[in-house]
């Protein structure tokens, strides 16, 4: 349906479904996530890491790993 | 001209095979990878077509379980899933069945969404108007729209689950062909690694073909659906 042809009560409710919708969606995200940080409390960094250790991991690969890319680069 | 351990002739590998059919250790192996795929195919379409309907139903999840969960789980790794459930679970086989119903789900909630959004919401009405109790439109309706989807659930699940069980049993199983498999490849024993091989090959088709397409066949012309 066509913005025009909408009454303000469906928009409304249309808004407020997808708000729902993201929500829950982006809810579900954080939820894992803080689950994750939860659980890594209860169990060694070995077994289940925290995801900060994680993040940080993943950043190392990019700034550790790039200088040595470098003269791979240059050479090209 | 190659050695026998890098690769043996036909009649090595078809000696393995038949010798596998009567050492009852050997065929316990293939039980055990047989239910292994049983249990995740299973578990993975439960899982997978709740979330499907859940999302089919209530608009609100569409986004959580298309947007976020189906994603995620469709790009996350099998041998990713073997190395984080071998830490959590050891080697075992709730290892091996939790590896597998992890890669499955996916293919269930993609395979379960086309068939919902593909109902004949027209004919869906037409059961409203005959019944008021929504299990028996299920039942007699819904149910038998999704039947083509549902074998295509099962059947593509099948088949990606062997190829996903070897690789779980091999790191995180003490049962199944995969672990066999590796015993082989620790012992050189290359006419075993074949003939396993063999199996998996001889058992994935032979059950597609003779089980589940006759199933499929049946309950479509049962159902009008051909």
């Amino acid at each position: 349906m066509a913005w025009f042809n909408q009454t303000p009560d469906a928009s409304k409710e249309r808004t407020q479904r997808s708000l729902q919708a993201r929500l829950a969606a982006e809810g579900l995200v954080v939820m894992a996530v803080v689950g994750w940080w939860l659980l890594s409390l209860q169990l060694p960094a070995l077994i289940f890491p925290a995801p900060l250790v994680v993040a940080k991991q993943i950043l190392s690969f990019f700034y550790s790993r790039l200088p040595s890319l470098f003269p791979i680069i240059l050479h090209l | 001209m190659v050695e026998t351990y890098v690769m043996p002739g036909p009649w090595a590998v078809l000696t393995r095979l038949a010798q596998i059919f009567v050492d009852l250790h050997e065929i316990k192996h293939m039980f055990y990878s047989f239910a292994h795929i049983i249990s995740a195919v299973f578990i993975s379409f439960i899982i997978g077509s709740a979330l499907a309907f859940l999302a089919h139903y209530l608009e609100t999840f569409q986004p959580m379980v298309h947007g976020r969960l189906s994603p995620f789980l469709n790009s996350f790794s099998g041998i990713g899933w073997t190395f984080l459930a071998i830490i959590w679970f050891g080697i075992s086989d709730v290892t091996v069945v939790f590896v597998i119903s992890m890669v499955l789900i996916p293919f269930a909630i993609i395979n379960m969404r086309e068939g919902l959004s593909n109902l004949d919401w027209e004919r869906v009405e037409m059961a409203a108007s005959f019944t008021r109790s929504g299990w028996r439109r299920f039942r007699l309706v819904i149910l038998p729209s999704l039947y083509p989807f549902i074998f295509a659930t099962i059947r593509i699940s099948f088949g990606v689950a062997w190829k996903v069980a070897l690789t779980a049993e091999l790191f995180g199983g003490n049962t199944g062909l995969g672990y066999l498999l590796n015993l082989a490849r620790q012992d050189f024993d290359m006419p075993l690694v074949l003939a396993v091989i063999i199996i998996i090959i001889a058992f994935v088709y032979s059950t597609d073909r003779w089980i589940f397409a006759p199933i499929q066949d049946r309950v479509a012309r049962h159902h009008g659906l051909v």
